[in-house]
């Protein structure tokens, strides 16, 4: 995993990370910014890289300093020196590495009517470790399926909470592998690469043997052309919001396929509070609710509602 | 007798002169339209097809022809090393070493390694004029060396022979 991160910067810095023995198990962030200390962001907290010393460290007075040339190197590396052929993930902020693990790009941006054209002169970079968390969805997966069938379920949670990590090990157990007795083809539409995180069209994230991906694609859009194309029973899909998401489900739903969605609302009564989803609550369409959030000693705990918002457990 | 076998020498000599010459021009222009196959292809593929550089040299290191085969198998073992900066770096190194082989000379050869700036070039608009001017730049090179091909195949000829014959009464 270290390896795959340490790969995209400067061959002086890549082999003092490498002798460093950084705890990658631990890193979650590592923030670049041109003239400004390098941080690596580890689940204790903040860490300056000493490039003397070749070692983290909480003190930022002797922090290496990252240059114009160290981001210009980072930026030829994770592109392949083809910085040309990433000229949509430019425009989205960010680039999926081998191994899911994100970069996010920030820099002066281009506009042309309204829209994102380009970035010019990225000088700050985010790049964010992929961690998986197979299992975490192992006790919810009992209640997806009702006699043989996969739920139309949404998951629902606040920012930050894990919605799509739960998303995407919902898919993984749905999915199955060569030894699972029941099943499921299911049609992932990844509109901005973080459920399958795919690399070069691989999903670097564990989905399943039974998945296909449409990455990068419009949520609705995508829902229609897994639909036609790829006859899934299930169509997994991130962050439900907009009006067309909602029509696309709509269509999705008449063709007897399933629904496994996820939306933003910090608890059951919010979610009853968005229009688009009043009509849908009405009549039951979804059979499934998650609600994941934190407890009070701050650990993830979920409940699950029937299609009536009446709770199962 | 020995006169006879010396003449014979002396033509055979001077022809095969003449004929290596002929060889050496003839080259000198397939090598630049070899160069400017190549720059399509890479600028194409980088615009219309938007494929890695990597890709797309790794499929001109199986393809490429003498002397660009070697060029471009040395330009993919560098850039999997990840230890260069920028791509115009590894392309004139490359260049560099495999100068005697490409046998570009003076000012073609300067454009031979500047050439290499487009594949640095991260705008499309900006890439494509490049690649335009290079490309028109190497094909004034090929009409030129077109020109004058069949009068420097024809004055070869003619010195090697005159030269032979020269020889052959001197011989006399």
């Amino acid at each position: 995993m270290a390896e795959q991160v340490f790969a995209i910067f400067p061959k002086h810095l890549r082999e003092a990370f490498l002798q460093g023995n950084i705890k990658t198990d631990e890193l979650e962030e590592i923030r670049i910014r041109i003239g400004q200390p390098l941080i690596f962001r580890m689940r204790e907290g903040e860490f300056y890289f000493h490039m003397e010393q070749g070692r983290l460290s909480r003190d930022g007075r002797l922090s290496y300093v990252v240059t114009r040339s160290d981001i210009q190197a980072i930026l030829n590396f994770l592109s392949r020196y083809s910085i040309y052929a990433y000229k949509e993930e430019l425009r989205s902020g960010f680039i999926t590495l081998e191994g899911g693990h994100r970069v996010g790009l920030a820099g002066q941006v281009v506009m042309e009517n309204g829209q994102v054209a380009q970035m010019n002169h990225i000088s700050f970079l985010n790049i964010r470790i992929a961690h998986q968390c197979i299992g975490c969805a192992k006790a919810i997966y009992p209640y997806l399926l009702k006699e043989g069938h996969v739920c139309n379920t949404l998951i629902v949670s606040p920012v930050g909470i894990g919605k799509t990590t739960c998303l995407r090990d919902c898919i993984r157990l749905l999915s199955g592998d060569a030894t699972s007795r029941q099943a499921y083809r299911i049609g992932v539409v990844d509109e901005r690469s973080e459920i399958a995180a795919c690399y070069q069209g691989v999903p670097q994230n564990d989905l399943g043997i039974r998945t296909d991906v449409m990455d990068r694609c419009d949520k609705s859009q995508g829902m229609l052309m897994l639909l036609r194309s790829m006859a899934p029973d299930v169509i997994a899909v991130d962050e439900l919001g907009s009006r067309r998401d909602f029509e696309a489900v709509e269509r999705i739903l008449h063709s007897g396929c399933s629904i496994l969605g996820t939306v933003h609302a910090s608890d059951m009564a919010d979610l009853e509070q968005k229009a688009h989803l009043k009509p849908w609550l009405a009549g039951q369409i979804f059979d499934r609710f998650i609600l994941l959030k934190r407890n009070a000693t701050g650990n993830r705990v979920y409940e699950i509602y029937d299609g009536a918002l009446k709770r199962l457990c | 007798m020995l006169k006879i076998l010396g003449m014979l020498f002396i033509l055979a000599g001077t022809a095969g002169l003449g004929r290596e010459y002929n060889r050496y021009v003839r080259q000198n222009y397939q090598r630049l339209v070899l160069w400017r196959e190549y720059l399509i292809r890479i600028s194409s593929e980088m615009l219309k097809m938007r494929r890695p550089l990597p890709e797309i040299i790794a499929g001109l290191a199986k393809h490429a022809k003498d002397p660009f085969f070697p060029f471009f198998t040395r330009i993919m073992e560098e850039l999997q090393k990840y230890e260069w900066q920028s791509m115009h770096e590894i392309w004139k190194l490359s260049a560099e070493e495999y100068q005697k082989e490409l046998g570009f000379k003076g000012e073609v050869m300067r454009l031979f390694i500047d050439c290499g700036k487009i594949l640095e070039q991260e705008n499309e608009t900006i890439l494509a004029n490049e690649a335009e001017l290079f490309i028109s730049q190497i094909e004034f090179y090929i009409q030129k060396e077109q020109k004058e091909l069949a009068d420097k195949l024809k004055i070869s000829m003619y010195l090697c022979t005159t030269a032979g014959i020269f020889l052959v009464l001197l011989l006399i």
